[in-house]
């Protein structure tokens, strides 16, 4: 459902992608792992309109989507949770779960949604609180439920677990499988016990470039791409 | 901060019984020089409501407010001297704003300049139109039968008549309940949009247009819309002003119009819509005050209250007495409001 093709993205001198081929199918819970500055959040902006690409495309359900503006690319079925957290700290909750299920619906259906998200997300006891005022954890909760609250086919979570306590972590994995059928799952991590959890298959960024795709097990068992971790990953690409 | 522009019917309720109150009660106790007075104020407080809508609500900093006040002005002005009925020159002057708005804002949010751009193309459009304005002494710049005059400004501007009645002048204290009730509508129009789903979307778009684009909303858009109705609102604090005034002169477009514009709305509180009102009634009595012995430069004051409020005020003196009284109601009152956090 996703796909790119010899995307580059350049940043001055620096290639943050070097030519990405990349390509998942529709229902998958895909992982992208990598060392810091591998490039995996800016194919994230890449693939969501915030940024333009040097040259290559993007696909999405077999639609070409290169250059088109975030909010174009959003009304196609994307939904994404951004490294750093992208939320209106003065609104509530409530009204932060609400403005992601009325764009485009109507507000008999955010209202039923707001209500179905504040439950399934353990939200309600905070319903009424600011989003500024709440604690790092229960903020990434509230980013993802107004994801969720856009019914996006596709959704990008990007780092989604970083900072998050053990239950909670437990919690999203959980969550990811319980929704697996109705959404895809692309996500960005860095925390392997999450990972496998979740992931059916995983892509291994380095140095802008796809290093090593394939079955979650056999990827992360994969000699090369512990390698890259611990900062050899220069002798094997 | 709390969500300010929310509805809260209660002060919605209480704000409109004192306006309506005060335009009903005023002109039998008041001398005529003080409605005067008061009618100009509440005319400049419409023009701050105007400016709460822009970038209160809409986070879109607009420097130029002048821009469409006084454009608003010349459209009534030009309008009826040429038709010699007020009715059609009114809705000229909130149309026509609205219009040109659209136009401004189209090139400025498609365009998508950033918000300090959008700053600087609002500040440079209302001097370039005080500076067209005030070329414009040639008898060749008229418009039908009227004249532009230049810095000379358009004297004896017919006022506003009974709707179709071109014969039926108001009265100055008519005026005054005409504004009053002026002020009202423009009040509860801010609340009505913020209170409403799109306000809310409004709203989402000034705290973090990223996280409200990446919800699919159309931001630019949004700012327009936002920027076109503020405008609007503009065009029509301009038209009262001249039919309190009877007069308008490139002054309308100056900056010093502008910049106080934002003094009421920064010393009010701009996070409410109280708060301009305030503002406006209150710094404006203050400089009439000044102004009666010239010792003391007004300007110099307006300044000086502006620096204080931005560094040891910032929210502005609505916001901050609420929350106070707030808190202390919570420390005293009867049982704890209840709290989620
Ligand atoms: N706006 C930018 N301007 C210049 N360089 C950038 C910009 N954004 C990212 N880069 C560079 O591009 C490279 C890839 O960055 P990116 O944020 O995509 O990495 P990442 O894989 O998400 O890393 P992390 O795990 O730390 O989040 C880095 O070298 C980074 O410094
Ligand atoms: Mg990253």
């Amino acid at each position: 459902m996703l796909n790119t093709e010899n995307l580059v993205v350049r940043f001055g001198g620096v290639f943050a992608l070097g030519g990405v081929d990349f390509a998942m199918t529709k229902g998958e819970v895909h992982c992208l792992v990598g060392p810091n500055g591998a490039g995996k959040s800016t194919f994230f902006k890449v693939v969501t309109g915030q940024i333009a690409p040097t040259s290559g495309r993007v696909s999405l359900g077999g639609s070409d989507i290169t250059g088109e503006g975030s909010a174009q690319i959003v009304r196609r079925g994307i939904g994404i949770k951004m490294q750093t957290p992208q939320l209106f700290d003065d609104m509530t909750v409530e009204d932060t779960i609400w403005l992601g299920a009325y764009r485009g619906r109507g507000k008999a259906h955010a209202r039923r949604r707001t209500a179905e998200l504040l439950d399934e997300l353990r939200l309600g006891e905070v319903a009424r609180a600011e989003v500024g005022k709440l604690a790092h954890g229960l903020r990434q909760r509230v980013e993802i439920a107004s994801v969720l609250a856009g019914d996006p086919e596709l959704i990008l979570l990007d780092e989604p677990a970083a900072g998050m306590s053990d239950a909670d972590v437990d919690f999203l994995a959980a969550l990811i499988l319980r929704l697996r059928g109705q959404h895809s799952f692309l996500v960005v991590e860095h925390d392997m016990r999450f990972i496998r959890m979740i992931a059916d298959r995983v892509t291994v960024f380095h140095n802008g470039k796809i290093f090593l795709e394939g079955r979650s097990d056999a990827v992360l068992s994969d000699q090369g791409v512990k390698d890259i971790y611990l900062g050899k990953g220069k002798a094997h690409a | 901060m709390p969500q300010t522009f929310a509805p809260r019917h209660a002060g919605t309720l209480a704000t409109s019984v004192l306006i309506l109150g005060a335009a009903v009660v005023l002109p039998q106790t008041l001398g005529l020089f003080t409605l005067l007075q008061l009618t100009v104020y509440a005319v400049m407080a419409i023009l701050a409501l105007s400016l709460s809508i822009t970038w209160g609500l809409g986070g879109v900093l607009c420097f130029g407010q002048a821009a469409f006040f006084g454009l608003g002005g010349y459209t009534y002005a030009v309008a009826v001297t040429n038709f010699g009925e007020s009715t059609l020159p009114i809705l000229l002057a909130v149309l026509v704003q609205a219009l040109v708005a659209l136009c401004l804002g189209w090139f400025m949010f498609m365009g998508r300049l950033s918000d300090l751009y959008v700053g600087v193309v609002t500040l440079c459009t209302s001097l370039i139109l005080f500076n067209f304005a005030n070329s414009t002494s040639d008898p060749w710049y008229r418009i039908g039968s009227a004249a532009l005059n230049g810095f000379n400004g358009m004297p004896a501007i017919r006022g506003i008549n009974i709707p179709f009645l071109p014969g039926a002048l108001l009265s100055p204290v008519q005026s005054f309940v005409l504004t009053m009730l002026a002020l009202l509508a423009v009040y509860l129009l801010c609340k009505t949009i913020a209170g409403s789903s799109w306000g809310r979307v409004v709203a989402a778009t000034r705290q973090n247009p990223l996280r409200a684009e990446l919800m699919g909303y159309d931001t630019a858009r949004v700012k327009l819309g936002i920027f076109v109705i503020g405008s609007a609102v503009a065009g029509f604090a301009g038209c009262l002003f001249v039919n309190w005034n009877g007069f308008v002169s490139p002054d309308v477009f100056g900056l010093s119009m502008s910049a106080q514009i934002m003094i009421w709305m920064i010393v009010g509180g701009r996070e409410t819509f109280v708060g301009p009102i305030v503002g406006a009634f209150a710094l404006q009595a203050l400089v009439s005050r000044l102004g009666v012995g010239s010792e003391i430069n007004a300007n110099v004051v307006l300044g000086g209250l502006l620096m204080i409020f931005v560094v040891l005020v910032p929210r502005g003196i609505l916001p901050t007495v609420r929350d106070g009284l707030l808190s202390l109601g919570r420390k005293w009152g009867p049982g704890k409001t209840r709290e989620v956090n």
